[in-house]
C-alpha cells in the first residue's frame, strides 16, 4: 500500500494517478461504458455525414428560425386572402396606370388602323419607331434576345431548324408546324411593324412573346433580324426547314 | 449497530472502492469531451450545409431542367425572363410552358397540370428550393448584371433531372464572394453559360476579373460586406 492510499482524502495528483492506473485495472463496467460512449458519439456524426451526402425531398428544417419567415409577401408567393390564391394583384380591368397609356401605335403595336371608305384596315409601320435608336448597342441587345427567345425554333441563322424543331421531328409530333424560315423573300419583304407585331402577339403556330420580351427588346430583335437577313443568302421557299435531320 | 466514529475499528470505516479513483480524472475528461463534442455536433447539425444542401423536393410537375436547359439548350432567361430586371427570377407562368407544349407532347399525362393551369388560370404551386430568409435583401438583377453567372449559386442546373440546392446559400458563403468576387466574375454575355471558363477566351480568371471589376464598376469589399448591402 502506498502512502497516500492510507490518507483519509487521497488527492489524485498526476504522479499518483499514473502509478495507480498502471497498477490497477479499471472495473469492467467502466471500460464497457467508455466503449459505448465512444461508439455512441459516432452516431450523430454518421447521421450528419449521411444527410450531407444525400438528397432529401423533405422540407428544410431550420433549427434556429431567427426571422426567416415573415408575414410580408414576396414575389410570386401564395396568399389565402384572395380567391385566386395569389399575393400579387393584377391591375383592375379597364384601368391604366399613370404613364402607361401606350398611345404610340408605332412603338407599342407596330400597326395602326386606317379607314378606307367604309372598311377599317390594318396598316403596318415599315420602320423601327423613331424613339428606338438603332445603333450597335441595340443590335447587340437584339442578337442577345434573339439567341434567348427565337433561336430555339428559328435557329441562329434564321433558317428555322432550331433544336426544338429537330426535337419535334424526332418525336414525330403531328401537331407541330415547322418554324418559318426567316430568310425567304416573303419574310424579308414584311414591314418592321408586322414582325414586331408577330413577336408580341404570335402568328400561325408561334405563340406571342409579350409577357417574356419587353417592347424595347422586341424592337431590338426586329432590328437585329433585318441585319441577320441582310447577312444571309435569300432562301428559296421549297428549301424551307424540311432539311432538318 | 451504530459505531462511534471516533472509536470504531478500521474495518468498519467506510472506504471508497478502488474504482472511485477514476471518478475525478474521468469526469474531467468527460467534461472536456462534452464541451468540445456537443458544440461541434450542434454546429455541424444546424448548419445549412446539412439542413439545406441537397434539398430536392418533388415538384407538382416533373419538369426536367436537364432536357430543357441541357439538351434543348433553352437559355435560362427564356423562362426566368425577369432575372435581369427584377430582384427575383420569376417562375414562368404556364403560358410559357404552352409556348411549345401546345404542339409538342400536348397529350402527355405529365403535362396535365400545366394544361389545367393554362386553361383555368390557376397557378401551379411550385416549391421554392433556393430561398433566402426574409430578412435578406437579395437581388438577382444586381448579380447577373454585374458578372455573376447562374451556375455560381445554382450549380449545374442543366445537368439536373430534378433541381436541388447545391450551395449552402449561408451568410458565410455569400460573404466569401462579397469579400473577393474575382474568382466568380464572368462577362455579361456568358451569364447563363453553365460551361464557361476564362480559359475559353485564352485569359486567366484573374485577368478577366480585373477587367470586369473596372467595367462593371463593382464596389470594393468594404461596401459589399456592409450590413446594409444585404440587410435593409
Amino acid at each position: 500500500m502506498t502512502e497516500y492510499q492510507q490518507e483519509q482524502f487521497p488527492i489524485p495528483t498526476p504522479g499518483r494517478l499514473r502509478r495507480e492506473l498502471r497498477l490497477r485495472k479499471p472495473p469492467w463496467w467502466m471500460v464497457a461504458g467508455l466503449i459505448v460512449v465512444i461508439i455512441g458519439t459516432w452516431i450523430p456524426l454518421y447521421l450528419i455525414y449521411k444527410k450531407r451526402n444525400s438528397y432529401s425531398t423533405q422540407p428544410k428544417i431550420h433549427y434556429i428560425q431567427d426571422m426567416d419567415l415573415q408575414p410580408g409577401f414576396r414575389a410570386q408567393q401564395p396568399s389565402t386572402l384572395f380567391d385566386d390564391g395569389r399575393a400579387a394583384r393584377a391591375p383592375i380591368a379597364g384601368t391604366v396606370a399613370r404613364g402607361h397609356l401606350k398611345q404610340d401605335d408605332h412603338y407599342y403595336r407596330g400597326y395602326h388602323t386606317v379607314r378606307k371608305g367604309a372598311a377599317e384596315m390594318i396598316e403596318f409601320f415599315d420602320s423601327v419607331p423613331g424613339r428606338v435608336k438603332v445603333d450597335n448597342k441595340l443590335l447587340a441587345r437584339g442578337r442577345e434576345r434573339y439567341d434567348i427567345f427565337c433561336v430555339v425554333c428559328h435557329d441562329s441563322n434564321g433558317a428555322g431548324s432550331g433544336l426544338l424543331h429537330q426535337r419535334a421531328l424526332t418525336l414525330k409530333e403531328t401537331k407541330w408546324v415547322p418554324p418559318t424560315n426567316l430568310l425567304t423573300q416573303e419574310i424579308r419583304d414584311r414591314p418592321a411593324g408586322q414582325i414586331f407585331q408577330a413577336i408580341g402577339d404570335g402568328v400561325r403556330n408561334m405563340p406571342g412573346y409579350k409577357t417574356q420580351i419587353s417592347v424595347e427588346d422586341r424592337w431590338a430583335i426586329v432590328a437585329y433580324l433585318k441585319q441577320l437577313q441582310a447577312s444571309q443568302p435569300v432562301a428559296s421557299v421549297e428549301k424551307k426547314t424540311k432539311t432538318a435531320k | 449497530m451504530s459505531t462511534d466514529s471516533t472509536t470504531g475499528s478500521a474495518s468498519a470505516r467506510f472506504l471508497f472502492p478502488r474504482w472511485a479513483n477514476y471518478l475525478v480524472p474521468g469526469l474531467v475528461i468527460l467534461a472536456i469531451g462534452i464541451l468540445t463534442y456537443v458544440p461541434l455536433v450542434t454546429w455541424l447539425f444546424i448548419s445549412p450545409e446539412t439542413t439545406d444542401v441537397g434539398y430536392q423536393p418533388e415538384q407538382p410537375v416533373a419538369f426536367s431542367h436537364k432536357l430543357h436547359a441541357g439538351d434543348l439548350k433553352l437559355d435560362c432567361r427564356y423562362c426566368h425572363s425577369t432575372v435581369e430586371s427584377t430582384s427575383y427570377a420569376a417562375i414562368p407562368d404556364s403560358k410559357t410552358c404552352m409556348n411549345c407544349h401546345a404542339s409538342i407532347k400536348s397529350d402527355a399525362e405529365s403535362l396535365r397540370l400545366v394544361k389545367e393551369s393554362f386553361s383555368t388560370g390557376k397557378p401551379i404551386s411550385w416549391l421554392k428550393i433556393h430561398d433566402q430568409p426574409d430578412f435578406v435583401f437579395f437581388d438577382h438583377s444586381a448579380h447577373v448584371n454585374h458578372g455573376i453567372g447562374c451556375v455560381t449559386c445554382h450549380g449545374r442546373v442543366d445537368q439536373m433531372e430534378v433541381v436541388r440546392q447545391e450551395k449552402s446559400l449561408s451568410m458565410a458563403w455569400c460573404l466569401e464572394c462579397h469579400r473577393d468576387p474575382t474568382p466568380h466574375l464572368r462577362p455579361r454575355s456568358e451569364i447563363t453559360n453553365m460551361d464557361w471558363a476564362a480559359t475559353q477566351i485564352n485569359k486567366t480568371q484573374a485577368e478577366i476579373a480585373k477587367e470586369l471589376l473596372e467595367e462593371y464598376q463593382i464596389h470594393n469589399s468594404a461596401f459589399l460586406t456592409n450590413c446594409t448591402t444585404c440587410h435593409r
